[in-house]
């Protein structure tokens, strides 16, 4: 097993018991909830976890890469890193592999504080905000398709 | 650079000196005498830690000091000791675990409360001053920030303090009692205590409140028994 | 083709590598995690300077009873934001600055997995910081209500004012850059390690951020879901938090995030110190495993102990939370054995990452003992919400993080520049930070356990705290002097500090690997990597006279006069 997934194991041997006995002693609503939450949330990184890295033994076959892979794929494009999660590092490729400087992460933050502060000021800045955002994504999405 | 080493060497002890000042004031209270002797227990156990540990780091870097250029063999790479390591992890642990077994019981004596306290406070922290109520009395005691109220109490009685909020957090705090608790608006808490020395007691508001928090205070005058009741029922005949 | 990409190797003009802009516009789109790394570190080091500001003004305000230089209401603003600041624009990112600067270099990786992510992160968390400081520039003023922002006090009733908006909106935002940065980090320990480095070699640093990361993705939304429910009431009518609702759930979730908070901005700090030790005494570090179970351990056992900030509520299970709390004890004492241990028997080598790393391990000391007596529920009562409170923190946050971010700052100042920091100047600062810095807090051991409150404006003379606050504020004008001679240092020798070489400390790990700075892509070659020492081994294998010492020495100022003299 993955020395990644038995890190959370670790920290599941503490926190699955330390919440039963914290129901337990307290019978505290608010609390226990929260550390049922990130028990919840430590098993859902193990999963994922695991599924990444089924899915990257499953990218290096060629044709064969099943429907999270092809998801998880999908998402490291849209985020920007153009490479296979478990390459090697490009010890000889030089900067081709690194994705080039982007406008659009400062635009997209600005536009999610101008929205967030439309949440404030009222709907006179949240709209303009929500269609600066909208502009942002979308250049950040399509400057993937020309790079 | 030898002045370095020097100060570090001194350090221990000069830090050891200025921290025994660091002791509680008298407690005034059954449950202060409690907290107060906890304290000092930890305080010794702190101390004797912090000389164990300063020493052995002012003694490494004392001891073993070296420069890079005057000496080239490496020192031998020693990545552990099984035994050692075992020593360390149940060093701490011992003494942790008798840390809360001290503290278990005094908690226990600290929070305890009377079934049948001679007297009872309702406390009502508002920004920003106190609204004290005499419950088996019906005596009321209030004042602001302009005009800090003064709570008389008796010594050598069980009181129970009725803690609550008519606004924001503001917490019931009197230094000299070494225990303080929140005023809540949704909630009252309680703590009891019998004050055991006559005296005037400065009390402030302990959780931060607003504007003015830092002037939210009042005053605790305890005064024997028979004083009190004599200021008790004076107090109930000029109530309206 | 610019010059850094001029001397890359290998295939560089494959036509779809766009040009690199240069100026102003290349730090605006960047994307390199070098570049966004210093971004971060040197927006959270002005925000340093600023809230450090602000406690001057609070000291000076304390130096006397009575109110001299502000209202009460200025006072308040002053701390609310001081403590904001810190922990979120200072502290936070200049974790999150290091991690990105050094993750990536320890894990002989290219950049982090989400490079465009990260620098997204790094504007939303700039954009917020100016949204909250910004209440100082709208009518009523900035939030004043204290960093935790407890309602009912801080909902529209009690702080009807706009700062109060802008600082709930600025930190939930904040959070959300905080959330995506851990995301990124962990991504980017888990997937981008370099051939054969396994968990198990991964550098100390490395694996303090790894836990950090952890409890950042799982703590932050949930003071993300705290600050929502606050926005709610007080814009759109919810009544989560008022006297209708609970305020006390506030407490719960601020602190299950503020706990953790306190490590997430701890572990990296230790994780320095970590690295520093063992270079600089010539060893390995003592007990690696030990270190890493500690590390997890105290990541852990920090989702547990959330209430004992809330002793005094009398309204939790004072018991429970005393236990766990004691807990964190016995990890941290084991951290403490290890780096004496490292240096036992080693050959220190006392240059200023290493005193800032003496100095740290003295405050830490300190401020781990005090934090054991408040972790006792009895001695809370007695000591919560008064200036001890204060001490203790100021000696975790200050004493050990931001004395051991300049055992970081000089430990790597010469990999991001390829020079070095004057070592006489580093030795003056220290000395003056840490006297500084000890005659500021240590007093206030002694103000709390007379009772002084903390967040208090003024007080009055009757109390005789006038003499132990006199002292303390004379202190921060130490530490302020200290803190001039690093900006003095570090201006300086940007432009003309001796040149460092690669390895000008005989690093232990990757990122000594490379060159001074690095390049674009990070690392023309890797060494092989057998152990969670690559870059000694290396250098070990090239004969017994290199030793374990630099191949280059560095030729600060100070050192020339030594060899000069000798």
């Amino acid at each position: 097993m993955a020395e990644e997934v038995r890190f959370f194991l670790r920290g599941l041997v503490y926190l699955v018991p330390i919440t039963v006995v914290y129901w337990l002693v307290s019978k505290e609503p608010a609390g226990t909830a929260l550390l049922v939450a990130l028990v919840v949330g430590f098993v859902a990184v193990i999963g994922l976890v695991l599924l990444h890295a089924s899915s990257a033994a499953a990218e290096l076959r060629p044709r064969s890469g099943g429907i999270a892979g092809r998801l998880l794929g999908a998402v490291n494009r849209a985020i920007g890193f153009h490479e296979r999660v478990d390459a090697p590092p490009p010890l000889e490729g030089g900067p081709d592999l690194i994705p080039t400087g982007s406008p659009w992460p400062l635009i997209t933050a600005a536009s999610i504080v101008v929205a967030g502060l439309g949440l404030i000021f009222g709907t006179w800045l949240l709209l303009p905000g929500l269609a600066l955002l909208a502009w942002a994504l979308l250049g950040w999405l399509t400057q993937l398709d020309r790079a | 650079m030898t002045k370095p080493r020097r100060a570090w060497r001194r350090l221990p002890e000069a830090a050891l000196l200025v921290a025994l000042t660091g002791c509680l004031p008298a407690a005034v209270t059954d449950r202060g005498r409690e907290v107060a002797w906890l304290y000092d227990l930890f305080f010794v156990a702190a101390a004797i830690v912090f000389v164990f540990v300063a020493a052995l780091i002012g003694w490494s870097v004392v001891r073993y000091r070296g420069a890079p250029g005057r000496d080239v063999a490496l020192p031998e790479p020693v990545h552990g000791n099984l035994r050692l390591e075992i020593m360390w992890w149940a060093l701490p642990t011992a003494l942790v675990v008798l840390l809360i077994g001290f503290t278990w019981v005094v908690l226990a004596q600290v929070d305890a409360r009377e079934e049948e306290p001679s007297l009872t406070i309702e406390v009502e922290g508002f920004q920003w001053g106190w609204r004290f109520t005499y419950e088996e009395a019906d005596v009321v005691v209030s004042g602001t920030a302009a005009d800090p109220p003064t709570l008389t109490l008796p010594t050598e009685r069980t009181i129970a303090f009725v803690i609550t909020s008519t606004d924001v957090v503001h917490s019931f705090s009197i230094p000299a009692f070494l225990i303080k608790r929140d005023a809540l608006p949704t909630r009252k808490n309680r703590f009891d205590v019998v004050i055991e020395l006559a005296g005037t007691y400065g009390g402030q508001c302990g959780e931060f409140c607003g504007l003015l928090h830092a002037r939210q205070l009042f005053e605790i005058k305890a005064v024997p028994g028979d004083e009190f009741d004599t200021w008790l029922a004076s107090q109930a005949r000029t109530e309206p | 083709m610019t010059a850094a990409q001029g001397d890359v190797r290998g295939r560089g003009g494959a036509g779809h590598v766009a040009r690199e802009p240069e100026g102003v516009v290349s730090w605006l789109t960047t994307t390199d995690h070098k570049k966004v790394g210093v971004l971060y570190m040197v927006t959270a080091f002005l925000f340093f300077l600023v809230a450090g500001a602000f406690s001057i003004l609070m000291r000076a305000e304390l130096a006397a009873p009575g109110l001299q230089l502000m209202d009460l209401g200025t006072y308040n603003e002053l701390f609310t934001m001081h403590g904001t600041a810190m922990i979120f624009f200072f502290a936070t990112p200049m974790v999150v600055g290091l991690a990105n600067y050094f993750v990536p270099l320890q894990l002989g990786a290219a950049d982090v997995a989400f490079p465009r992510l990260n620098a997204f992160t790094y504007w939303l968390f700039l954009f917020s910081a100016l949204i909250v400081f910004g209440g100082f520039f709208v009518a009523a003023g900035a939030a004043a209500f204290g960093w935790y922002g407890y309602p009912p006090l801080s909902t529209a009733t009690y702080s009807p004012g706009l700062g109060a908006d802008l600082w709930v909106m600025g930190l939930l935002l904040s959070g959300v850059a905080s959330i995506l940065g851990a995301v990124n980090l962990l991504a980017t320990i888990f997937a981008m390690r370099a051939p054969g480095l396994t968990m198990f070699r991964l550098p100390l640093f490395t694996w303090n951020i790894l836990v950090t990361s952890v409890l950042m993705l799982f703590t932050f939304p949930v003071i993300g879901a705290a600050l929502a429910m606050l926005f709610i009431d007080r814009n759109l009518g919810g009544s989560f938090f008022t006297a209708e609702g609970d305020p006390l759930v506030y407490q719960h979730l601020f602190w299950f995030f503020g706990h953790p908070e306190v490590y997430i901005i701890a572990l990296p700090f230790f994780g320095i110190v970590s690295e520093i030790v063992p270079v600089f005494s010539r060893k390995p570090l003592f007990g690696y495993k030990a270190f890493v179970f500690a590390t997890v351990l105290i990541g852990a056992y920090s989702f547990s102990v959330w209430a004992h900030h809330m002793f005094t509520t009398g309204a939790i299970a004072a018991l429970f939370f005393t236990i766990t709390s004691f807990l964190i004890a016995i990890p941290t004492g084991v951290k403490f054995f290890g780096w004496i241990a490292t240096m036992w028997r080693g050959r220190i080598w006392l240059a200023t990452p290493m005193l800032h790393c003496l100095g740290m391990m003295g405050m830490f000391l300190i401020g781990g003992i005090t934090g054991v007596f408040l972790a006792s529920a009895p001695i809370d009562y007695a000591l919560h919400d008064t200036y001890y409170v204060v001490a203790h923190m100021h000696y975790v946050l200050f004493g050990t993080g931001v004395f051991a971010m300049f055992a970081g700052v000089f430990y790597w100042f010469p990999k991001m520049t390829g020079r070095m920091l004057d070592e006489r100047l580093g030795a003056i600062q220290f000395w003056l930070v840490f006297i500084g810095f000890n005659l500021t807090f240590f007093p206030m051991h002694q103000l709390g356990i007379d009772g002084m409150p903390r967040r208090v404006g003024d007080y009055l003379a009757a109390t005789g705290w006038t003499d132990l606050n006199f002292v303390s504020t004379a202190g921060t004008a130490v530490i302020a002097l200290g803190v001039v001679i690093f900006l003095y240092n570090f201006v300086t020798s940007l432009s003309h500090g001796p040149l460092a070489g690669d390895d000008p400390w005989g690093g232990h790990t990757l990122e000594w690997a490379t060159s001074s700075p690095p390049p674009h892509h990070n690392f023309a070659r890797l060494p092989p990597i057998t152990s969670d020492r690559p870059v000694l081994d290396e250098r070990l294998a090239l004969g017994p006279r290199q030793g374990g010492e630099p191949i280059q020495p560095p030729a600060s100022r100070s050192q020339e006069g030594r060899r000069r003299r000798g």
